[in-house]
């Protein structure tokens, strides 16, 4: 290809790259290539982290999320609501940001009809509330005080048989904290196991989030991560309930690999250009010299 | 049975809402090509709907649910002082009296301080410190793990060379410039890290819209 060739192609319109990258993500959904999904150890880990939880735990769901993660979080929380159903253990849904019990309510459905899970029984949400850290430091003493008694509908709280036991937050025995950005993993981490009320966290962490929350699992105070959508892929994988992240990691590794080929031709393309301009400019010299 | 009712939000699952949703988003889209009076037009609604829906939230789940179950029912008439200091922030538009709403910024400023010195960053920082000091030389039931080691060396070399290129104390002599130039690369690296997961994130953004719009929209995605 001639410089002026690789000139246009760097200078390309950004429009066309945004065409190229709708096709490479759109294309697979209608021809699927069952790209290969490996389970790596973080998500091995947070999967071992419910197994292992002792018989009718509690487990905080904290959905700390906005509309946008949809494509990640709801195949996470449709799997993660079974598994923890499936094991026995009673669900609390919390969330810090004004979205977000509704939204989890709203993407665990499915999950929630296909086990016959009961509200109150099984799970409940305990809405949201502002003020996180008086409302996690009233929940070190008494978790119902701190959410008034009530939950997301205004029900009492304290008579629900999904609450027996559960009085403060040492009775959790695990917290899942979906992240989509703050608050989230760190205001857990501070709160609640800094202070030694809870240390079983783990987390299902916005691609963007996995690596602040990578650092935190190296560091032990994360068990495991569920990262993206390639965790909730393989999540998935490992429930044996492929769904719309298993679908969507074909649209994913054709995206990557269009990014990919498009950073390589554009160095490509520079460094041509500079070594042409370079004996150019050579040349030019040695004409006035 | 607990009481779980239904909103109006059901209504709005079927095609009408699918109609709002696939216009907004087309319009949200459509400042791919260029800007326009439409994509303006939805912005301002996203914000301004966002802001409402928080707003909403917030008195009905915190400020109606606190006064009506702890003042009331369970008489905790205390819960006025908080109250009243939080209402002291309005006299921020009078400048007269603006100095009173001082008094709940300082109040908030002190606490946040207080915490963000301990909780919030000296003991997340000292488990850092504590799981970064990791053995160079790991045996594995008795035997040389190579790659465990391996690991760790990578590790703990990549820390001190990233702590040192922060380290503005002295400057590097030429002999030295191995170093900042390490420290740059490894920050790089993790930035390049960053950069992939986020590339990831907005893929899985557009995937959701491109499911919406092909799927429960159009309704020509395959099953």
């Amino acid at each position: 290809m001639s410089v002026d060739r690789w000139r246009k192609f760097i200078h390309m319109d950004k429009r066309i790259i945004y065409l190229i990258m709708c096709i490479g993500v759109v294309a697979p959904m209608f021809m699927t290539f069952g790209l290969p999904i490996t389970v790596e150890r973080p998500m091995q880990d947070f999967f071992n982290v419910i197994e292992n939880l002792p018989p009718d735990s509690i487990v905080v769901v904290a959905h700390e999320a906005s509309p946008s993660q949809i494509s990640e979080f709801k195949p996470m929380l449709i799997c993660l609501m079974t598994h923890i159903y499936q094991k026995g253990h009673r669900i609390v849904i919390q969330s810090f940001w004004a979205q977000g019990n509704a939204l989890a309510l709203e993407w665990s459905k499915s999950a929630f009809e296909a086990n016959g899970m009961i509200y109150g029984t099984d799970y409940v949400c305990v809405g949201y509330r502002t003020g996180l850290t008086a409302i996690m430091d009233g929940a070190r003493t008494n978790y119902i005080n701190a959410y008034s008694d009530r939950d997301h509908y205004g029900n009492t709280l304290s008579t629900m048989p999904v609450m027996r036991g559960f009085e403060k937050a040492s009775d959790i025995g695990l917290v899942v904290i979906f992240t989509g950005g703050s608050p989230g993993v760190g205001e857990y981490i501070s709160n609640w196991q800094s202070r030694g009320d809870v240390m079983n966290m783990i987390a299902c962490a916005a691609a963007v989030q996995i690596p602040p929350e990578m650092v935190r699992y190296q560091a032990g105070m994360l068990q495991g991560i569920c990262g993206g959508m390639s965790g909730a892929a393989q999540y998935e994988k490992i429930m044996g309930m492929p769904g719309s992240a298993t679908s969507g990691m074909d649209s994913q590794g054709i995206g990557h690999l269009t990014i990919i080929l498009l950073v390589i031709l554009g160095n490509i393309g520079y460094f041509i250009i500079r070594n042409a301009e370079a004996k150019e400019r050579a040349s030019r010299d040695a004409a006035v010299s | 049975m607990f009481d779980v009712p239904t909103t109006w939000s059901a209504f709005l699952r079927g095609d009408i809402g699918n109609w709002i949703g696939a216009f907004l988003t087309l319009a949200i889209f459509s400042i791919l090509w260029k800007e326009n009076p439409i994509y303006r037009w939805c912005e301002h609604i996203f914000v301004g709907s966002t802001s409402a829906y928080s707003v909403v939230t917030t008195f009905s789940s915190t400020i109606k649910t606190g006064v009506q179950t702890n003042m009331i029912q369970n008489g905790d008439w205390w819960e006025i002082i908080p109250i009243c200091l939080g209402l002291l922030i309005y006299f921020q538009p009078f400048p007269g009296y603006r100095w009173i709403s001082r008094f709940p910024t300082a109040y908030w400023v002190g606490y946040n301080a207080g915490m963000g010195l301990t909780i919030r960053t000296f003991m997340p920082l000292l488990t850092y410190a504590r799981t970064s000091m990791l053995p160079l030389i790991v045996t594995t039931n008795g035997a040389f793990d190579l790659m465990a080691s391996f690991n760790n060396t990578v590790f703990v070399g990549s820390l001190f060379l990233t702590l040192l290129y922060f380290f503005f104390s002295f400057d590097f002599i030429a002999r030295q410039q191995w170093i900042l130039s390490g420290g740059r690369w490894i920050v790089m690296l993790a930035f390049g890290a960053s950069f992939g997961t986020t590339v990831m994130s907005r893929i899985s953004l557009f995937l959701g819209r491109a499911e919406f719009l092909l799927g429960d929209w159009l309704g020509i995605l395959p099953k």
